[in-house]
């Protein structure tokens, strides 16, 4: 393959360096031309740093670019289509012996010192694929379906903005909900207004144009709502309108109908109230609507639209599902729209999940929100704390009672003073030993408060957000991550923020923090939506990882003096471009932490590319392996996650126990057309990753926000608890907790207590060895909550296989990562507490339940 | 022999109510004439009692043996199909019926552009009075915009202003391009945006400000955005003022060519002063 070649221009560029003119040498044979990268940087010293990173696997073209002096440092060092008989006389004798994707050693150059690369065959074919590539993903994000938009929330949005407002409104919340109310309020009363043909006095022209977006404007504040039969009121009324005076209305006005009947006929069903199994997807037969007059409809709307526009895959989609629910697919679907029931079946079957919610006294419905699985109480039982986006929702406390049932108590723990919140995260901030509770407020919104509350050891908690200094300013966030950063101790607090400069918190120990993000070097101004901590080169200190949803994200390597730097080119993990929840996880067992990466595409048809098979025009999820020398490679491809989901809420664990982590990915987007499901990915051995949604029957089709994966019954498998809901009070759903059917492997549960170390013992790496049926392995898990939307239990449930003798148990401790403390004799199937620097462990007494009471038939 | 008649399109250029005439750059007509801009007569001056330069309309050309003439000229509003100008034109309606102070207070052709400054793609402070005795169109983007027929559109359009007038640039013609995402677009980004229509910083500005100084501009010219995540509902404005300050055309959405955008700014720059 040809590279295309702005050959002379960059040799000319490198004329000073590297090149010398010899004339063409009589009788000799054409000598064949290689390509080459450059790095030329003015010291010695630098040189053999750089050539350390190099062979640690460090990206050639990424560190040229970064560190060359060179004129081709703008193209990564590139050299095409060198012929080696013109190169200076030094670069020839560097380059003399060298294989193709070798490189040289140092090197004098005029200017400084020198390192070459030869490319081989294989990495020039990727340069013009990855000129290809370029072109075709700067046309590709463009060719993106973007999801139909039948949400209303941007009304409702704008309506909040636009409401005066005081400058301080955010600190109050009970305020903030109140001008929430009258923007809704002053919104309903602009609609009617603009709905007047008179409106503006008789002179005043009403067009017919107008008069229609009024029209969709009020359905549009009804489906917000969740009072979809007016909205589809309002909207027939507008197709009315239009077939008289503007036809070519007709398709939008029809697509907009599809939806808005496909949501009243899911509300006419009590789908979101009392789903059942009934959005589980695929949706089995047995449950198809007992009234169907609103799905009818929506297949009739859906029908023509698809009809007028084939290549619609949403459309496509929704009139699939559409006859799902109402009991006529696969028989029904229009030919060239079905997509056919094998495009779903799982290719593997760990057996199916039961949603236990109700019967376990989990009854929260809500929007969006964010969900912390902890041990608020020290009594060796998991709680269940929730938030809702609302500015007027209430958290909640979920007390156990230990007996399979939880208890609401919201108003007793102080919790349902606190209104709004999008995410949480939890910690034990100040070492008392007991966990408390970070509220994340205003993503994708306006900005408002955060929450810091103080756990009392009694199932209370206090607000102290202001004494800690974190109440002002009011930021958008929805991510934030407790990570010790100079391991004194405690636990400092960065904070992603969108369209804002992150903000990292030092720990005070005395209850009080400071922003040093600018002196940290981290107050990087972006659009994050994500931020998780690892010390994933074990050097004793703990890093950074920030995604965001506009531009790279970054990989902040602690410099061990307070301070970081962002290596995510160099490390090669920059991300998606719309990168959403992120998180570190060993998903291969090798001991290092490696990055899963989610892209987020407003875009239902993206999701339908994967189960048609069809090539992607979004980003996909990014899996980067850790190589242990301070680079990552994209495995994506290799592993079968090159899919495009809108992951929202996601996090990992291991379903099966086989010491492997999983993925469950809660998906969709604020249109009430993003209707799909949620997906449950199985670990194979860190070798693959396969979709076992169908077979698991965890595949929700409502919006998927905090997740959670915790042994809640205390059986000894991990169950997953999941804030089920969308952006609009008419998207709220029930919370769902799927509790796994077993699988007989073994296990372990470790609740670390830090006593150098921070006491919840954030980044304490734990490694078991065990023995199956002789063969010996390793299985990695670092304490944290697991991903950046939804947080598991701190203690750390980890899957050992079948037949798994312990053959030992290694804590890497934070400030300490050259002496483990090591246990042997460690017994499996049961929860033990480990103290820093103690000889012994003790178990945590636990017994197995049946969630929703009673007494379980069969012990484990 | 009847007369033939045709439907025509186009975007209004100049018009001489005194000898009944106007001109237009008219799209294509099939099987009669090419897209051009080109004078046409009306037999009834009402018919063009209301007509101004920039508007867009439309009329059937009637074409007889020795004469043809326009007749039944309609002025055509913009109205768009693509949700998200939907989206941006219904938020649009409703932020007016909290304050309709907001759609009296866009300027209307004729009336002088207030003077504004925003900073450029290389960081220099641009002052629209600068531009003086110039012809000076502006349009508004976002960089993170992700839709082809939007920002990208306008940007395109004057992409191709910038290359069929690359003589007069800088001396008869300034392109300003306006972000309304200035907490993003800061002038580097504007500068790597600027790059991939190869845009000479001295006569074509990519602008941007604080958000006060943005949303004063966006203001003047009743150019609606809302922040949504990192994406914008936005309206789509293409602005062109005269050589003597004066607000020549707003031209909204995106129906209409580069070529006859081209052609109003050529109308513009050999307009009597």
């Amino acid at each position: 393959m040809k590279v295309p070649k702005p050959v002379w221009p960059l040799l000319a560029g490198v004329l000073g360096s590297a090149l010398i003119f010899l004339h063409s040498m009589a009788g000799q044979q054409a000598p064949s031309t290689i390509t080459l990268r450059l790095i030329l940087v003015k010291s010695s010293d630098q040189a053999h740093l750089l050539q350390q990173r190099l062979q640690a696997g460090f990206d050639f073209g990424v560190l040229a670019r970064e560190e060359s002096v060179d004129p081709t440092a703008s193209d990564g060092g590139l050299m095409t289509d060198v012929n080696p008989t013109e190169l200076r006389a030094e670069m020839r004798d560097a380059l003399h012996g060298v294989a193709p994707g070798g490189l040289s050693p140092i090197f004098p150059l005029p200017g400084g010192f020198a390192i070459a690369k030869v490319l081989s065959a294989d990495e020039v074919a990727g340069l013009a694929a990855a000129a290809r590539s370029r072109q075709a993903a700067a046309q590709a994000e463009s060719s993106i379906q973007f999801d139909f938009d039948v949400s209303g929330i941007n009304e409702a949005e704008a309506a909040l903005v636009s409401q005066p407002k005081p400058a301080d409104w955010y600190l109050d919340l009970n305020a903030a909900c109140g001008y929430r109310k009258q923007s809704l309020a002053a919104l309903r009363q602009r609609i009617v207004t603009l709905e007047d043909p008179n409106y503006g006095g008789v002179q005043a022209h009403r067009t017919p144009y107008d008069l229609i977006a009024a029209r969709i404007a009020d359905g549009q504040y009804h489906i917000y709502l969740g009072e979809p039969d007016q909205a589809v009121a309002q909207w027939e009324i507008a197709r009315q309108m239009a077939q008289k005076e503007m036809p070519r209305y007709l398709p939008y006005m029809e697509k907009l109908l599809g939806v808005g009947y496909l949501q009243k006929a899911q509300t006419a069903n009590d789908l979101y109230r009392n789903p059942g199994d009934r959005c589980l997807f695929p949706i089995d037969p047995r449950y198809k609507f007992t009234n169907t007059a609103a799905s009818d409809q929506a297949i009739q709307f859906l029908t023509r639209t698809f009809e007028a526009k084939p290549d619609d895959l949403e459309t496509r989609w929704l009139l699939n599902l559409a006859h799902m629910f109402a009991g006529t697919y696969p028989a029904g679907v229009p030919k060239a729209a079905l997509i056919p029931p094998s495009a779903f079946a799982s290719a593997e079957d760990i057996g199916r999940f039961k949603d236990v919610a109700p019967q376990a006294g989990l009854n929260l419905f809500s929007e969006a929100g964010g969900l912390i699985v902890d041990d608020f109480e020290n009594n060796g039982l998991f709680d269940i704390v929730t938030s809702n986006w609302d500015l007027c929702a209430p958290m909640h406390y979920f007390h156990n009672n230990g007996d399979g049932t939880f208890s609401d108590r919201s108003e007793k723990s102080g919790l349902a003073a606190q209104l709004g919140g999008l995410n949480l995260i939890q910690a034990d901030y100040n070492n008392d030993g007991c966990t408390d509770i970070l509220v994340l407020r205003g993503g994708w919104e306006t900005a408002q408060r955060k929450s810091l509350l103080r756990n009392n050891c009694d199932g209370t908690f206090t607000d102290v957000t202001k004494d800690a200094g974190l109440a002002s300013p009011a930021t958008s966030t929805q991510t934030a991550v407790w990570l010790d950063i100079d391991n004194d101790g405690y636990p400092d607090l960065f904070v992603g923020n969108e369209n804002g400069p992150s903000q990292l918190f030092r720990n005070n120990r005395n209850g009080t923090f400071t922003d040093i993000a600018a002196a940290a070097g981290v107050d990087r101004v972006a659009f994050t939506k994500g931020a998780v901590a690892e010390d994933y080169d074990h050097d004793g200190f703990m890093d950074l990882y920030v995604s965001n949803y506009r531009g790279d994200n970054a990989l902040y390597r602690n410099n061990h003096d307070g301070t970081f730097t962002d290596v995510a080119r160099q490390a090669g993990v920059t991300g998606t471009g719309h990168s959403f929840p992120v998180w570190f996880f060993d998903y291969d067992n090798d001991g290092w932490a490696d990055l899963l990466v989610t892209s987020y595409n407003m875009s239902t048809a993206e999701t339908v590319r994967n189960y048609l098979g069809l090539p992607h025009f979004a980003g996909t999820l990014k899996l980067y392996r850790n190589l242990g020398n301070g680079a990552f490679r994209d495995v994506t491809a290799a592993v079968g996650l090159n899919k495009s989901y809108m992951p929202m809420g996601s996090n990992f664990g291991d379903i099966d126990n086989d010491g492997y982590p999983d993925i469950y990915l809660g998906a969709g987007n604020p249109s009430y057309a993003s209707l799909v499901p949620h997906v449950l990915l199985h670990n194979r051995q860190g070798k693959a990753f396969v979709d076992v949604t169908a077979s698991s029957g965890t595949g929700e089709i409502h919006k998927g926000h905090g997740v959670a994966f915790a042994d809640i019954d205390s059986d000894g498998d991990e169950d997953i608890l999941t804030v089920t809901g969308g952006a609009a009070p008419g998207d709220s759903h029930l919370f769902r907790l799927f509790e796994n059917p077993g699988h007989g492997n073994d296990w372990i549960a470790v609740k670390l207590q830090g006593t150098k170390a921070n006491r919840s013992a954030l980044g304490a790496r734990i490694k078991v060895t065990v023995k199956n049926a002789g063969r010996e392995r390793s299985v990695y898990r670092t304490v944290s909550s697991g991903g950046s939307f939804g947080a598991s239990p701190l203690e750390q449930h980890i899957g050992l296989g079948e037949a798994a003798q312990i053959v030992s148990l290694e804590i890497v401790w934070p400030g300490d990562p050259d002496r483990p403390q090591r246990f042997t004799g460690v017994p499996v199937n049961q929860a033990i507490a480990i103290k820093q620097g103690a000889t012994e462990f003790s178990p945590i007494e636990r017994h197995a339940v049946r969630l929703g009471g009673g007494k379980r038939m069969v012990e484990p | 022999m009847a007369a033939e008649r045709h439907p025509v399109t186009g975007i209004v250029l100049r018009v001489d109510r005194a000898h009944g005439t106007f001109e237009a750059s008219c799209q294509e007509i099939p099987g009669y004439m090419a897209a051009m801009a080109m004078p046409f007569t009306v037999r009834d001056a009402a018919t063009i009692a209301g007509l101004q330069p920039g508007a867009d309309i439309d009329f059937t050309l009637v074409v007889e043996k020795n004469r043809s003439y326009a007749e039944g000229v309609r002025i055509h509003r913009y109205e768009p199909m693509e949700q998200e100008a939907l989206r941006a034109h219904r938020l649009q309606l409703l932020q007016e019926a909290q304050d309709p102070a907001l759609a009296a207070n866009a300027l209307k052709p004729g009336q002088a552009v207030l003077p504004f400054t925003l900073t450029d793609q290389t960081g220099a402070r641009v002052s629209l009075a600068q531009f003086a005795g110039k012809v000076v169109a502006i349009t508004f983007i976002y960089t993170s915009c992700p839709l082809p027929d939007y920002c990208v559109r306008l940007s395109n359009n004057f992409g191709r202003v910038n290359q069929r007038f690359a003589a007069g640039m800088g001396r008869d013609l300034i392109l300003l391009t306006i972000t309304f995402d200035p907490a993003h677009d800061d002038p580097a980004t504007l500068a790597q945006y600027a790059a991939r229509w190869k845009a000479d910083p001295h006569s074509w500005h990519f602008l941007t400000g604080t958000l006060s100084e943005v949303k004063a501009v966006c203001r003047m010219f009743g150019l609606d955005y809302w922040r949504e995540g990192i994406w914008f509902a936005h309206a789509l404005h293409t602005l062109v003022v005269d050589r003597q300050g004066k607000l020549a055309a707003n031209f909204e959405g995106n129906d209409f060519t580069p070529e006859q955008l081209g052609d109003f700014l050529a109308a513009e720059m050999t307009a009597h002063n």
